[in-house]
């Protein structure tokens, strides 16, 4: 019996320990699980695939108000259009009027206008993982990794190219950090930016199609990584970049905010890229929209996805019903259930010409509606004013004075552009989001040229071609270099209004200032009886441009981390 | 990886090595010292004498437990251990745990204590007191160091009672007790309601809703559906409700095999009317449980023996529309005594479209029910190895703690009628919602298995005047929780992989010396720094043994203590494998012509490769001392560093990173302070004997660095204030007129600013009040000091025992509905009446009264609404009378005793309102009970 006991009891004792044994080996390995790794990502391509789902997600910024999630990176409470004389918001309490009152500071930025600044960063980091390990992934062609490292590089560098613009230059990070890297990286010069811009954009081009299949349409082509080109350059040929004495003198910093020299030869850089466009675009099946008829080419470029014109989209949503944004944001209180929209500047429907190509005068009467019929044949597929047609549900704008869409329209003008006429309270759109379409580059290259070398005649061919195609008469021959760079930027305000071009070539022209720091007129209209209106302009608001405001603030948590220089001015 | 397993394995065995190296060198004689306080006490997987202990710990009787009669064991620990603090939030049963402290915080993360029930990791709420022997704080790090990496927080042992070697005796006890609550809110009735908010509207310029015959109506309560005025309170809630106990216990034993079995029986039916009564839609509110413990210890052997123990607890609750009292609490707090009759003049149940009616929710909803078990079993064997050596055993133990819980809920909703008058005398009734029959859902909800392996060698022997005392240990643990319907990070089972060893070295019973350890390790860690090596060292001077100490007749018992060691606290705070970066799905992109929607996954936080545990230094000095055989003294004084707990870097790395940081050990916490315990017996005469017993502890910490985002003014920073370290508004006083608004900096909390409303302090002086001018107020919710006070006494049979607890440095944040006067379309309570008005300007005690939501006056975070929080409760009393011993003889008793017992009987405390522990929701209760205990 007591053997029997202590036999009983070795073997307990036994157990115990060969239990503690085995949980020596792999007893505190994770238990398997359903979650993904890095290495999981890199595994195969249908992986891959959804990381550059979420690298375009977060990496391709909108033109348009996409939604109040400030995680996707894509938030924003009114883009720069009613910052510029493009328009007014209507509601005071937008973004906008902030800045509109000189109110820029750098707790405030990425409140008020860059709210992609921490999305950026870590789109630029999915970037650098995609170039990083794409070579690493099992089984997929050499040529799916050149385009894989392709569509990364033209991330990376469309995102470069926004910091750009808004702040001058900004630290190049060309790989992915580690928390024990060495992080506190100064900021790059304006050249060296650009340098990597284009350096990286060169390499993109070489390893990108032409184009996809129709499953794939929306992916970066070859053409899209020629426009970031293009752009780039023009830029940095622009006088905000393009000088030896920036707005406002930095020092020893200057390199941070501009070239600190200027160079002609930057201009015909920049036509070069621009040419290089125009020359692609058969190849990728990219032309311009001439077949729709002239009071309908312009309405169909903005309007319809994945057309002729388009080189490239933002694809981030999907289809959209009125009451949600982005309409929410871009249709006017009193034309949808919505949050507010914009109404246009007189200041700026003063820049389009009439149909004969001479300018129309605004200096109040009667017969307003004549004056609407006298118009560019784009400002009716831009505007909607009294007497048009918003949509189905309401087939008659009226913003006179009492009448139903008058409320906040400080303009006398509301802006149907990126609206499609198709909306309605029963049907949803897919927003379209046009990041680069093949009329910039004929715009790009007639400015490039004339600044390269004078109005000479492939300039004029090239502006013509965009006003040709909406029924307007060419440009006088014979303009001075002077008068053609001032036509050029109004033919660029008027085609590419809206598509967020005007704020930012105001500021690289420098002609912020003198354009924004001024009286924003609007009309106010009565009825006079008979479907007859008559007119009378007015001041709404008097605008601030500091001159600081050429270049952003940085954000002001970054800046007290110590490793960045300031904004001059802040 | 095997390595350093292997490293530590080869020290369990060169341990053994060492005890028989230890036998040879010592000799072989044992020897038999008289000495003072040799009574034992708990330590770490084992009891050490008195004398032997250098570490901090402080314990409870269970015996003193059986006083605060209530359903939680946790609440009846309330005062009792020093260096223990408690904070009740809540008080309904099965919903009161408290939240528990050892020595205050010293993180910014869980400060939760390991519970340990007869040496395996457990939980205490379902326990009863007639089954604990007793509750032991381990505090310092010499005395938690074996529990490694879980150590940090403090350790709280419950030894559960056991048999011995004497006859069967058989104990049988009842409680029988009434729950009032204490402390509730008052609201204003109707008539106050109608004629403030008129006030409140008159304030913002409106014109009044309540016109000259609606107020009359209300004062006289002469049309009660039309001008109702309801107390909700009243209506739902009674008076007192009952609370019972019983417990049946069997003790006893041989030679061979020594028992303690015991039944307990508690049930405690809630505030709530019976419900079950009046509907069939219904169920009673009430809370049930039923303890089991068998401890069963058999010699088997002469050299081998067993410890079985096997416990459980059912748990079952009932309880009225609904999970929990919260929604109906709410309710109570929240609708206006003139809102709707309860029941209409038809009979049917009154309501609006903005809230249902709190009583015919309790009675026509439906009901939730709860059932859960608790499972708590373990088998050791240990095994004598005189043969060996002697004083060398070898023991191995299994356990399984086992909880499950599921639940049947039946629901449905019921039609209430807004009542409107016609204008003939008649009445309309708009009906709000359906009546349906009840619909059910049952399922399991939460169960959680703990699986525990324990090996231990023990050596204990004395040498002459050297007595060596050491142990080693090693233990495997598999923690596996299921929720329903959760499949994340949190199931994956937990593990850990723990060994420790105490080396104790005395000589003379003068000098201690003692060397612990413990190794831990866990998966939540990356594979090279998975496992964490802690030591502490201690010495000990028993003063009163020296030769010179013996002239000192007066001094009994004197001993220093000192002790230092490095322990851990592995529940950092975080998601789960944070080695690990983690990917996440994000919004979809869409491509091709059609538009075709395409899943992502975005990396989304980086990893931390090199997590760990959180660090925590304690040097700990103590002196017990007994003067006289009447005064014993006991003096802890501490301090700890905490290092190592998770903060984001905010500091330092730059944005462009690129992704959302990981949390790195790189927060540090101080924390310090002391308990003094003195305890006075004495005597009047033979008869009348009594003790005063007394505590006081205290801890402050700091938050010394937390790798804050840089700010702009020094007052925004919270490193260096306490963790928990309210920030807020401070308050300055009301606006006195428009001109003040107009003069003062801008507050735009609200969209107007109107006379009455509170005015913060601008501290940045930029002229508006914002984010940058809210800096450090008040003080924490978590006291700094806590102190108690026992005074009993003995009279022939009787005996009597009180129990004061109270705790100071602490600040209560007034947050309820109660002090928010109309706001989100709730009621008004008395805290109101002192409000501002154009002729209450000085002496007003509340702002002036809005009738919408105002954010200025109760909406920001400010120190207005901060009130000292210190206390002091009787958190009970008792008297009982023994019945003579004679008489028992003859009735062939052993003993007999008679009680009456109050609990929570007295509050001391600032708030005018309301309580200063239980601010929301169920209120405090208090019980006062009789009760009888036999023993046969």
């Amino acid at each position: 019996m007591k053997n029997i006991i202590n036999i009983i009891f070795f073997l307990f004792i036994l157990f115990a320990i060969v239990s503690c044994e085995d949980m020596m080996g792999d007893y505190l390995e994770k238990a398997p699980g359903v979650d993904v790794t890095e290495d999981t990502i890199f595994s195969s391509r249908n992986q891959v695939e959804t990381f550059i789902a979420a690298t375009y997600q977060q990496g391709i910024h909108s033109t348009i108000i996409l939604q109040e999630d400030a995680s996707t990176g894509n938030a924003s409470y009114g883009l720069t259009d009613a910052i510029t004389d493009e328009g007014e918001m209507d509601q005071t309490w937008w973004n906008p009027q902030t800045w509109n009152v000189g109110n820029v500071t750098p707790n405030l930025i990425v409140g008020i206008e860059d709210s992609r600044w921490n999305a950026r960063w870590s789109a630029i980091r999915r970037c650098n993982i995609l170039i990083e390990r794409v070579e690493s992934v099992p089984g997929v062609s050499d040529s799916y990794v050149k385009q894989v490292k392709g569509e990364a590089l033209f991330i990376r560098s469309l995102n470069y190219f926004e910091m750009l613009k808004r702040y001058g230059g900004v630290p190049i990070v060309e790989k992915r950090f580690q928390l024990d890297d060495d992080l506190l990286l100064p900021r790059n010069s304006v050249e060296e930016c650009v340098d990597f811009i284009v350096k990286s954009v060169d390499e993109a081009i070489g390893y990108l199609p032409d184009s996809y299949s129709s499953e794939y349409h929306g992916r970066i082509t070859k053409g899209a990584a020629l426009m970031l080109k293009s752009r780039t350059l023009l830029y940095a040929a622009s006088p905000l970049f393009n000088t030896a004495s920036p707005y406002l003198d930095f020092g020893e910093n200057n390199n941070l905010i501009c070239y600190t020299n200027n160079d002609n030869n930057r201009w015909q850089l920049a036509a070069t890229a621009a040419k290089a466009v125009i020359d692609w675009a058969p190849t990728g099946g990219i032309y311009l929209v001439e077949d729709q008829g002239e009071d309908m080419n312009y309405r169909y470029v903005w309007e319809t996805h994945d057309n002729s014109e388009i080189i490239l989209a933002n694809k981030s949503v999907g289809e959209k019903a009125l009451w949600t944004f982005p309409w929410n944001g871009i249709i006017p209180r009193c034309l949808g259930m919505s949050w507010g929209g914009m109404s246009v500047t007189l200041n700026f429907q003063k820049l389009y010409e009439k149909k004969d190509g001479t300018p129309q005068t605004w200096e109040g009467g009667s017969n307003l509606n004549e004056k609407y019929e006298e118009m560019d044949p784009r400002f009716a597929q831009t505007f909607a004013y009294n007497g048009s047609k918003w949509n189905n549900d309401i087939p008659r704008v009226q913003t006179y004075e009492g009448g139903p869409h008058n409320e906040g329209c400080f303009g006398g003008v509301w802006v149907h552009k990126r609206v499609p006429y198709s909306l309605s309270y029963n049907r949803p759109e897919v927003p379209h989001i046009i990041i680069f379409r093949l009329a910039e580059a004929y715009l790009n290259y007639a400015e490039a040229l004339n600044e390269a070398q004078g109005p000479v005649q492939e300039a004029y061919n090239a502006i013509n071609k965009i006003r040709n195609r909406s029924g307007m008469p060419d440009l006088p021959e014979g303009l001075t270099q002077e008068q053609f760079r001032e036509r050029v930027q109004d033919e660029r305000a008027i085609e590419l209004a809206y598509e967020e071009h005007r704020f930012w070539d105001l500021k690289r022209w420098l002609r912020a200032k003198e354009v924004i720091d001024a009286d924003m007129s609007g009309i106010k209209i009565y009825p006079e009886g008979n479907n007859n209106f008559s007119y009378e302009p007015y001041v709404f608001e008097k605008r601030v441009f500091l001159d600081r405001m050429y270049l952003h603030p940085f954000d002001y948590d970054e800046v007290l981390k110590g490793y960045l220089v300031q904004n001059p001015g802040y | 990886m095997i390595n350093t397993i292997s490293r530590y394995k080869y020290a369990f065995f060169l341990g053994c090595v060492f005890l028989f190296f230890a036998n040879f060198s010592f000799g072989q004689e044992d020897s038999i010292l008289v000495i003072k306080n040799l009574k034992e006490k708990p330590v770490a997987f084992g009891k050490s004498p008195d004398w032997m202990i250098n570490g901090a710990s402080s314990q409870a009787k269970g015996t003193d437990l059986e006083k605060t009669f209530t359903s939680n064991f946790a609440n009846r620990l309330t005062g009792q251990i020093p260096g223990l603090t408690i904070q009740q939030y809540n008080t309904e049963a099965g919903e009161d745990s408290p939240n528990m402290l050892s020595r205050g915080i010293s993180t910014t993360y869980s400060n939760s204590i390991l519970v340990i029930v007869d040496g395996f990791e457990s939980s205490i709420e379902n326990l009863v007191p007639e089954e604990v022997e007793s509750v032991t704080l381990l505090k310092d790090a010499s005395s938690t160091v074996l529990y490694g990496s879980r150590a940090a927080n403090g350790v709280l042992l419950v030894r559960t009672k056991h048999g011995s070697n004497r006859p069967l005796q058989v104990s049988l006890s009842t409680q029988q007790g009434i729950q009032s609550s204490y402390n509730m809110p008052e609201f204003l009735g109707s008539y106050d309601y109608a004629k403030l908010y008129n006030e409140a509207l008159a304030n913002e310029g409106k014109a009044p809703v309540y016109s000259e015959e609606d107020l009359a109506a209300y004062q006289s309560g002469s049309d009660p559906y039309y001008h109702p005025d309801v107390d909700w309170y009243d209506e739902v809630l009674r008076k007192v409700a009952p609370i019972r106990n019983y417990d049946l216990s069997f003790v006893g034993g041989s030679e061979t095999v020594n028992y303690f079995v015991m039944l307990n029986a508690l049930s405690s039916q809630g505030l709530y009317k019976k419900t079950e009564d009046i509907s069939d839609n219904s169920i009673n509110s009430k809370y049930e449980r039923y303890n089991i413990r068998s401890n069963i210890d058999i010699k088997v052997s002469p050299a081998i023996t067993a410890n079985f123990k096997i416990a459980g607890a059912i748990v079952n609750k009932d309880n009225p529309a609904g999970n929990s009292t919260y929604d109906i609490f709410s309710k109570l707090r929240k609708i206006a005594p003139n809102a709707f009759p309860v029941n209409n003049p038809n009979g049917s149940w009154g309501g609006n479209n903005l809230y249902s009616n709190p009583l015919g929710d309790i009675i026509e909803s439906g009901f939730y029910s709860s059932d859960a078990r608790t499972l708590q079993a373990m088998l050791k064997l240990t095994g004598d190895l005189s043969v060996i050596t002697k004083g060398l055993s070898i023991s191995g133990a299994v356990s399984f703690n086992d909880y499950f819980q599921s639940f049947s809920s039946k629901t449905r909703t019921y039609q209430r009628f807004s009542i409107s008058e016609d204008g003939d005398g008649g009445t309309i009734y708009n009906p709000i919602g359906e009546n349906t029959s009840l619909s059910g859902n049952e399922g399991g909800s939460v169960k959680w298995r703990r699986y525990t392996l324990q090996g231990i060698i023990n050596y204990d022997r004395e040498f002459g005047k050297n007595r060596v005392s050491s142990m080693l240990y090693m233990s495997g643990n598999n923690y596996l929780l299921r929720n329903a319907d959760t499949y994340d990070l949190t199931s994956f089972p937990y593990r850990h992989n723990d060994a420790g060893g105490r080396f104790t070295y005395a000589w003379d019973q003068k000098y201690v010396a003692e060397f612990s350890f413990g190794v831990s390790g866990s998966e939540n860690y990356p594979k090279d720094n998975r496992y964490g090596f802690f030591p502490a060292a201690s010495l000990g001077w028993v003063v009163s043994n020296e030769n010179f100490a013996e002239n000192l007749s007066w001094l009994d018992y004197l001993k220093l203590r000192a002790s230092a060691g490095l322990v851990g606290n592995d529940a950092i705070g975080g998601q789960r494998f944070m080695y690990n970066s983690t990917y996440g799905y994000g919004e979809e992109y869409y491509l091709g012509t059609n538009n075709s929607n395409i899943f992502s996954i975005q990396e989304s936080t980086y990893s931390n490769p090199d997590l760990s545990w959180e660090k925590s230094t304690q040097v700990n000095f103590g002196i017990d001392a007994v003067i006289a055989e009447k005064l014993s003294m006991t003096l802890d004084v501490f301090q700890e560093k905490r290092t190592d707990i998770l903060a984001k870097p905010y500091a330092t790395v730059p944005v462009f990173l690129g992704i959302q940081l990981p949390d790195l050990n790189v927060g540090e916490v101080e924390n310090k302070g002391l308990e003094l315990t003195l305890c006075y017996q004495g005597k009047f005469s033979n008869d009348f004997s009594y003790s005063l017993e007394g505590s006081v502890w205290y801890a402050k910490n700091e938050l010394t660095f937390f790798s804050e985002a840089p700010q702009l003014y020094d007052y925004l920073y919270r490193t260096g204030s306490a963790v928990n370290q309210p920030f807020g508004y401070e308050a300055i006083g009301f606006f006195k007129d428009e001109a003040d608004v107009a003069d003062s900096p801008v507050q735009s909390f609200s969209s107007e600013v109107l006379p009455g409303d509170i005015k913060y302090k601008d501290m940045n002086k930029d002229g508006v009040i914002n984010q940058l001018d809210i800096h450090a107020i008040g003080e924490t919710e978590t006291p700094t000091t806590t102190f108690m006070f026992r005074p009993s006494f003995k009279y022939k049979n009787f005996d009597f025992t009180m129990l004061f607890q109270g705790v100071a440095g602490r600040v209560v944040y007034l947050n309820g509905d109660f002090y928010k006067a109309f706001q989100n379309d709730g009621k008004i309570g008395e805290v109101a009446l002192g409000r501002w008005t154009e002729s209450n300007k000085e002496d007003a005690t509340y702002p002036r009264l809005s009738s919408e939501n105002n954010t200025n006056n109760f909406g920001v975070y400010s120190s207005f609404w901060q009130e000292n929080g210190n206390y002091i409760k009787l958190r009970n009393v008792e008297l009982g009378y023994n019945l003579p011993e004679n008489f028992m003889a003859k009735l062939g008793l052993a003993s007999a005793r008679f009680f009456v017992n109050g609990t929570n009987l007295i509050s001391i405390d600032h708030l005018e309102y309301s309580d200063p522990e239980i601010m929301n929701g169920y209120p405090p209760l208090r019980s006062y009970s009789i009760g009888c205990k036999v023993q046969f």
